[in-house]
């Protein structure tokens, strides 16, 4: 019985007008998504080897001096990701810069130049903007008139009239949706895979393949919840209208009021300090540091590696790092949770679930950032003793470590591949699965708390 | 007759689901929505007060003229309250420097506690109107003659004497009659949002901002109406009208934009940044490289025996603050100031010609994403709601544009009062006031109390003669000028679909 009427659903479907214009439209997005992504992605590939060709030649005018390979802030900018064309996660407008050297990780910030500041805020077609906000969308419109659409066309009440259980029927309507929006999605995915192919731009490796199968799973998971709750919004009510308005109400709030008010609930549910109040009490603590600093702390003599107030100098301008990195730590701290919890409130959004869930696959986004956040550290720790190894074996080093300065501590020159550079650690396919793991609970608490209620108001349906 | 049919809508309608439904959305929605930019504005006029009062003491705080660089903040825009445009990616200060040409503001508001915040998009009130209006206008026509057909009722029409036109007429003016309250009452409660919020004042331009904004969003409704009428003429069953209407709708107001941003960014390409500072840098070292050949030269003429400071503060760039000290160290920077102004002035503009392309690609990307975004309606309602709302990437470009003219009226005023070339450029303290090295070396009392002389102790600058930055207030006129092209073509759009499903109705078959 449940195929018998899974495919005559299915046969209803893909003869009608929605699948057809919904089609022709997936094809186009994709296809266009596609084919930017390629030429687009060729033009940050280039940007970014040039920019790291500059950072390399600014590296090799500071290994004449190996305290200022030390000092010398250098920045980690995150690279173009090859399965951005799968998700961007928003890279583009998370911090994507972080600053260090080998006595400090400073801080980290947004580059305001990874995006037009002239164009308005956008999202790219990727695959999952594609899916969250056009599948979910057709999803919907597929499953707003399932049963209500129906018993206006008084075929439920026929349909009933046969030994139909009403849970192989409810079942039966919703596999039939996400199989044709699934069908869809493949489709595009295959063209897209395509254009990626003949382009030569992203390597179609089975790492990229297997990405793209945990996308496709976590895609239909995602289908699944808005059909769930297209079939909630057509057993609730008796007119396909008024379902076609539930639903529409449901996507408005899941794809634009949830996540675009996200920083009005962050300032208002967890808030932080401001910034000014941060920075008066870092200055004050600094201002301490320097009134109780011995006189001399800030003399200093080029030609005089030995000049005894260097050793002054060098322990008050650590003091003042020390100091910079208890508050600023301190705030990132608070930073990061104020983002995560506003980040656990947009859950309430079946998109921002599917986001984090892609976001956490394909390790990219937030997690990358934190991931190489952490990385870094773990990394400056190292740097910092490499250098201190370095400094150690010169005679001519009196090892009074300034975290800003070259005053007094090794100027010997350093061979550029000697240096410790950091490389960025994609995330492993465990840890990723890891990740995904709380948005994979709550999506699914989701479909079936949708599809409980679905299955109780369905059961008290008046068929006639 | 039209009249009667056109009652005879809106009271079917006022008793509608979805009447009630769209009312309860825009009651519940609109009024967040406000909420949420009024929160947001008034976090910007903190910030600017703060910003300000930070530059005013800089500036009135400077000792040497080589500090006087004014920071310019932006004051925010009230219309960005209606729609933010491109403010939120731009930042809301800029430091005047003769080093550089001004490009960007830095300071970007959202980011300023948490830049992590910036990955979370906002939306504002003309988005929303874009949205709601559209689904609303397009969820009450697209069955304005499908129903009437499917129900038999426009056989039943036809058969007196009324006209297809009328007929028309009166769906349209009966649609217009439900949806310009729901419009009207979104306007008036944000208004009222505004006027009992002490935190805000709108001048009379800005109110005939918003009475502007209200007569775009007429416009804009009347597009997706006549869109709903005309597919609703093209097709026979209610169903298909509204699957192609909603699919209409998410092209427009959610897959257009985006596909228009993400096209023009991959068709026309800019650089990075980083890489334009890359270049910068390249002058940067190779001015670095002649002051280190001119040093010589100018310590020659001084006859400076070694460069010795007391008290030295700077920024390794423009800033030069120095007190006490030997005499010859305040003439050696005399010299090098004299050498270095007109070298450093040249210098920015061969760095300008970079930032200058640097500009124009990202330019040529924003005329490419407002050119394929006429495509869409909404695209163009929001073109012509940031050009009403000052919040265009045009108006801030003209703020740019300003700012670096002030920058040249600032350097023409260095020049007139032989800044440059003055001692005050970089100390506080007069030359007379130095000792000299024969002083010193004599060990005389005074000579050394002179040479341990601190910059706190010399007064502050008279900068009450300084040129200031005057933001040029953008008119109503100028800002109607500037919306009037995406008006025209939207009230185009909405004559040619009117057309359309004349054109379409007259041969439609009622039966």
């Amino acid at each position: 019985m449940f195929t018998t009427l899974y495919i005559r659903e299915l046969q209803n479907y893909l003869y009608s007008l929605r699948f057809q214009v919904s089609f022709v439209i997936v094809v186009l997005v994709f296809s266009l998504g596609s084919v930017s992504f390629v030429s687009s992605f060729k033009g940050m590939h280039d940007n970014y080897a040039k920019y790291n060709q500059a950072q390399q030649e600014s590296l090799a005018k500071r290994a004449e001096n190996v305290s200022k390979v030390a000092t010398q802030p250098s920045s980690f900018v995150t690279s173009p990701r090859e399965n951005s064309v799968i998700a961007d996660c928003k890279e583009s407008y998370l911090p994507n810069r972080i600053e260090y050297s080998a006595y400090n990780v400073f801080g980290y910030s947004v580059r305001h130049d990874s995006n037009n500041p002239l164009l308005s805020r956008g999202d790219s077609l990727s695959w999952s903007f594609i899916v969250s906000m056009f599948l979910s969308f057709i999803t919907l419109l597929f499953a707003f008139d399932a049963i209500s659409g129906e018993k206006e066309e008084r075929t439920l009440a026929l349909v009933f009239s046969n030994a139909v259980p009403r849970r192989t029927f409810l079942c039966s309507k919703l596999l039939s949706i996400v199989t044709i929006v699934g069908m869809m999605e493949l489709v595009g995915i295959i063209i897209s895979l395509l254009i990626l192919a003949v382009s030569g731009q992203v390597q179609l490796n089975g790492s990229f393949l297997m990405e793209t199968g945990g996308f496709v799973l976590i895609s239909l998971l995602f289908i699944t919840t808005f059909a769930v709750f297209g079939l909630l919004s057509s057993v609730v009510t008796r007119y396909s209208n008024i379902s076609l308005l539930i639903s529409l109400c449901f996507w408005l709030f899941a794809a634009v009021i949830i996540p675009n008010t996200s920083v009005f609930w962050a300032k208002k549910l967890f808030g932080i300090p401001a910034s000014e109040e941060v920075d008066r009490k870092r200055r004050e603590a600094s201002d301490d540091i320097n009134r109780n600093a011995p006189p001399g702390s800030w003399s200093s003599n080029g030609g005089d590696a030995f000049f005894p107030r260097h050793e002054l100098r060098a322990k008050n301008q650590t003091n003042l790092m020390n100091n910079d990195k208890k508050f600023n730590d301190a705030y990132y701290l608070q930073q990061f949770r104020q983002f995560e919890q506003t980040r656990n409130f947009t859950l309430l959004s079946p998109i921002a679930q599917f986001d984090y869930m892609n976001e956490a696959f394909l390790g990219g986004g937030y997690l990358r950032f934190q991931k190489n956040w952490n990385d870094l550290h773990a990394f400056q720790e190292r740097f910092l003793q490499w250098f201190k190894d370095i400094d150690a074996n010169d005679s001519g080093s009196p090892h009074w470590y300034n975290p800003y300065e070259d005053y007094s501590t090794s100027k010997k020159s350093v061979a550029v591949d000697q240096i410790p550079q950091y490389q960025e650690q994609i995330a492993s396919f465990g840890q990723r699965i890891e990740f995904i793991s709380g948005y994979l609970i709550a999506m699914i608490i989701t479909i079936a708390v949708l599809f409980m209620a679905c299955f109780y108001f369905f059961t008290r349906y008046d068929v006639r | 007759m039209i009249w009667l049919i056109a009652k005879k809508d809106f009271l079917l309608n006022l008793l509608s689901v979805r009447f009630i439904i769209g009312f309860v959305l825009c009651l519940l929605v609109i009024p967040f929505t406000i909420i949420v930019s009024v929160d947001n504005y008034e976090n910007q006029v903190r910030v600017y007060k703060i910003e300000q009062a930070q530059a005013d003491r800089e500036l009135k705080e400077s000792r040497v003229w080589s500090a006087v660089r004014p920071t310019i903040v932006q004051e925010p825009e009230p219309l960005s309250i209606f729609s933010t445009g491109i403010m939120t990616n731009v930042g809301n200060k800029v430091k005047i420097a003769f080093w550089e040409y001004p490009l960007f503001p830095s300071g970007h508001t959202i980011t300023r506690d948490n830049p992590s915040l910036n990955a979370f998009f906002s939306i504002d009130f003309s988005k929303v109107i874009a949205i709601l209006i559209s689904l609303l206008a397009l969820v009450f026509s697209y069955d304005a003659i499908t129903r009437e057909r499917e129900d038999g009722t426009m056989k039943l029409t036809f058969t007196g004497q009324v006209s297809r036109i009328s007929f028309l007429m009166g769906k349209l003016l009966g649609l217009l009659l439900i949806l310009l309250p729901i419009l009207l009452f979104c306007y008036l409660l944000a208004c009222l949002i505004i006027v009992v919020n002490p935190g805000i004042s709108f001048s009379a331009s800005d109110w005939g901002g918003v009475a502007l904004l209200f007569l775009t969003s007429v416009i804009y409704m009347m597009v997706f109406l006549l869109l709903g009428m005309f597919i609703s003429s093209r097709v026979t069953h209610s169903s298909s009208s509204i699957i192609i209407s909603l699919l209409c709708w998410i092209w427009f107001l959610f897959l257009m934009p985006n596909i228009a941003t993400y096209l023009s960014q991959s068709i026309s390409k800019a650089p990075l940044y980083d890489n334009v500072q890359a270049a910068m840098n390249n002058y940067d070292d190779t001015y670095y490289k002649e002051y280190g050949e001119e040093w010589p030269r100018a310590a020659q003429r001084v006859n400076m025996r070694g460069l010795s400071y007391n008290n030295c503060n700077g920024d390794g760039v423009e800033y030069l603050e120095l007190a006490g000290g030997p005499r010859e160290t305040p003439l050696f920077h005399q010299q090098m100031q004299i050498w270095s102004t007109p070298v450093m002035l040249n210098n920015a503009d061969k760095k300008w010609a970079l930032q200058r392309d640097y500009l124009d690609g990202l330019m040529r990307q924003q005329h490419l994403q407002q050119v394929i975004a006429w495509l869409s309606p909404s695209e163009l309602f929001g073109q012509a709601t940031d050009a009403l709302c000052h919040t265009n990437a045009n108006c801030f470009l003209k703020y740019m544009e300003s700012l670096r003219n002030y920058r040249e009226s600032l350097i023409t005023y260095f020049k007139d009062h032989k800044l440059f070339e003055s001692i005050s450029y970089f100390t506080g303290q007069k030359l007379e006031d130095f000792p000299t090295r024969a002083e010193l070396d004599a060990g005389d009392q005074d000579a050394h109390r002179r040479y341990e002389r601190g910059n706190s102790e010399f007064p502050y600058l008279d900068t009450s003669g300084v040129p200031r930055y005057v933001p040029q207030p953008v008119a109503l006129s100028a800002a109607l000028g500037d919306a009037l092209g995406r008006l025209c073509a939207l009230l185009g759009l909405a004559i040619v679909l009117l057309v359309g499903t004349i054109v379409s109705f007259m041969k439609y078959d009622v039966r």
